[in-house]
């Protein structure tokens, strides 16, 4: 896999259009498929799978769309202008379901509610998944290291910085710990309950953290051995491109064009 | 509990990056003051676990699972300003790289799960170590304060969907809550069976030095040992005095500074008392034509220039609040330094 831009430009471009998906939101269908061909342009750019971005960009639907579930309701009990006048224009004029909602008892009412309220669902749920896909894309095209170090150079504090670097370091590590000592425990009590299963993962999060605290105390010796001073050592600046500063412009005209067009 | 991005509307989110940007940028500050570069990577490792531990799932109901949080147990074992910074990182990590929470939420995040979930964890598992510090108490405690905690940052996030115009008050809280109270039940349980564990096996962790005995019935005493947790303690009362102020002045303009963006929305839209007796008897307009109100910066309290008039608003609430403190400390500075000479 290529990287065909620098991090920080990715980041910067990445962010401004997360920016101004959510707040030009509504978005009509050319502005949904414009940002999708972007981020397919720049994955098959990159040599990404796009099968795997795409996969991987749905783990937001359950979370957004639990929570955008809620929106409907404010159109519980409302009168037909009334629900007219709280949505987007082109939301209510698109759906015009807006004359559905009359006070029909308590479960039509919900279910006239929910007629109204489906095109912002919708517009909640695709703004999530948009952002998610612009966010997935740079995850996968850039790699951690120069996220990172994209963050350092746009004046993240320094001791976040260095936190980042660690969990990308090690949580590989723990992660694995964990697992094996949870299957470790399962088969030692093939027949506990998920209940008292549990109740045991006090213990096992305890034996990690005295695990991680041990291991913790030799990487400190070993970083202050090697000349450890509290600040991890620095690359130098890396002066942004053509190719970059292209990327940084197009993406602000885009995300300009998507704010206020 | 993660907010995905488009959930919440821009000044909301908006307000809550102010909030959560200055609470983690007083957090980071107190960690360089206050942590040398061992007690730096000792945290940082700790902070990877918290990572590793969220793939921690428990059943709940209707066949769903939740995960383990670990906000309160951060704050237990870390303290809280290493534990709100250590869980921002684990928010910045989450969203940047896994898609799980927004970047516009990001602030919402780190306020809900960086900020509410650590301190009342904190603070109940601190109020019940203060009632009674035998084992059973710290273990209740710890059960209380994972569940206070993960319920109170499902109440924040109920509350902000709301003030987004998302969701209806009533409905969004009363699930939120009530879903993650069950939540909460798995997280407390998780959170105590931890603690419990680290009391008989190192108890040093939770800053304290002697070994736990359940006979020594208030023998427990908290020290500063080496664990990233333990605040080291300043050497004189002075220096101690000027710490907790100058702590208490950083959170109270952050408060003031949230507050003042946040509350900029609810203003109303019509003119106070004496605006409206000035444009009844003609005086405003009069005034007015003078062109006396373009003279101001930030006239009706927008920044020239910027179009997004919710974005305007927000940045003079914030201009108003930081020019207004920084005159308030330069005629404060002025004042002590004369009653010293």
């Amino acid at each position: 896999m290529s990287q065909p831009f620098s991090a920080r430009a990715m980041l910067l471009a990445a962010l401004a259009l997360v920016v101004s998906i959510v707040v030009g939101a509504p978005h009509s269908a050319l502005v949904v498929i414009t940002i999708v061909t972007l981020v397919v342009m720049v994955s098959l750019l990159a040599q990404a799978s796009l099968r795997k971005l795409l996969l991987r960009s749905l783990v937001v639907l359950p979370i957004a769309g639990g929570m955008a579930l809620f929106a409907p309701l404010r159109f519980l009990g409302r009168t037909a202008e009334a629900v007219g006048s709280a949505v987007a224009p082109e939301i209510a004029g698109a759906a015009g379901l807006a004359e559905t909602v009359q006070s029909t008892g308590m479960l039509g009412s919900l279910a006239n509610a929910y007629l109204a309220g489906a095109p912002l669902m919708v517009q909640m749920i695709l703004t999530s998944w948009l952002c998610v896909l612009v966010l997935l894309t740079l995850a996968t095209v850039c790699p951690v290291s120069d996220l990172l170090f994209a963050l350092e150079q746009l004046r993240l504090p320094r001791a976040l910085t260095m936190l980042l670097g660690f969990i990308h370091r090690y949580v590989d590590l723990l992660r694995s710990e964990l697992s094996s000592l949870s299957r470790a425990m399962v088969l030692r009590a093939p027949t506990l309950s998920r209940r008292r299963q549990v109740l045991l993962y006090g213990n096992l999060a305890g034996s990690l953290v005295i695990r991680t605290q041990d291991r913790a105390e030799r990487v400190s010796a070993a970083m202050l051995a090697r000349g450890f001073t509290g600040v991890l050592p620095r690359r130098h600046q890396q002066r942004l491109v053509v190719a970059d500063i292209t990327l940084l412009v197009i993406a602000v005209v885009f995300s300009l064009a998507i704010t206020w067009v | 509990m993660h907010i995905p991005d488009g959930m919440l509307d821009t000044k909301t989110f908006t307000t809550l990056w102010a909030g959560g940007a200055s609470g983690i940028g007083y957090a980071s500050w107190w960690i360089r003051r206050h942590f040398d570069s061992t007690k730096m990577v000792l945290m940082a490792v700790m902070a990877s676990l918290i990572f590793a531990l969220q793939m921690l799932n428990f059943p709940v109901a209707l066949g769903t699972s939740g995960h383990f949080a670990g906000g309160a147990a951060a704050a237990i074992i870390l303290g809280f300003w290493p534990a709100s910074v250590v869980m921002t990182a684990v928010l910045i990590i989450q969203a940047l790289l896994f898609g799980d929470g927004g970047i516009t939420t990001l602030g919402a995040n780190i306020v809900n799960l960086a900020l509410c979930a650590p301190s009342v964890g904190i603070l109940v598992y601190q109020l019940g170590c203060r009632l009674h510090s035998v084992p059973a108490a710290r273990i209740i405690s710890s059960f209380l304060a994972a569940f206070s905690s993960v319920v109170a940052a499902a109440a924040l996030v109920a509350i902000e969907l709301w003030a987004s115009g998302r969701a209806p008050f009533y409905p969004v809280m009363t699930a939120m809550v009530s879903w993650h109270a069950l939540i909460g039940i798995g997280e407390g349980v998780i959170t105590a069976s931890l603690i419990a564990f680290l009391l008989k096996v190192r108890p040093s962790l939770l800053g304290i030095t002697q070994p736990v005995d359940k006979t020594s019935v208030g023998k427990l005493e908290a020290e500063p040992t080496s664990s990233p947790g333990a605040q080291v303690k300043p050497t004189s009362s002075t220096s101690s005095a000027q710490a907790g102020s100058q702590q208490g002045v950083v959170v109270v303009f952050a408060v003031i500074a949230l507050a003042a963006a946040g509350l900029s929305f609810l203003a109303s839209q019509h003119p106070d008392g004496l605006e409206y007796v000035y444009f009844e008897t003609g005086i405003g307009s009069f005034f007015e034509e003078l062109g006396f109100s373009k003279l101001a910066p930030l006239a009706d309290y927008l920044i020239p220039g910027v179009a997004n008039e919710t974005l305007s608003v927000v940045g003079a609430g914030i201009i108003g609040v930081v020019l207004t403190g920084s005159l308030l400390f330069i005629v404060s500075t002025l004042i002590v330094r004369s009653r010293v000479k």
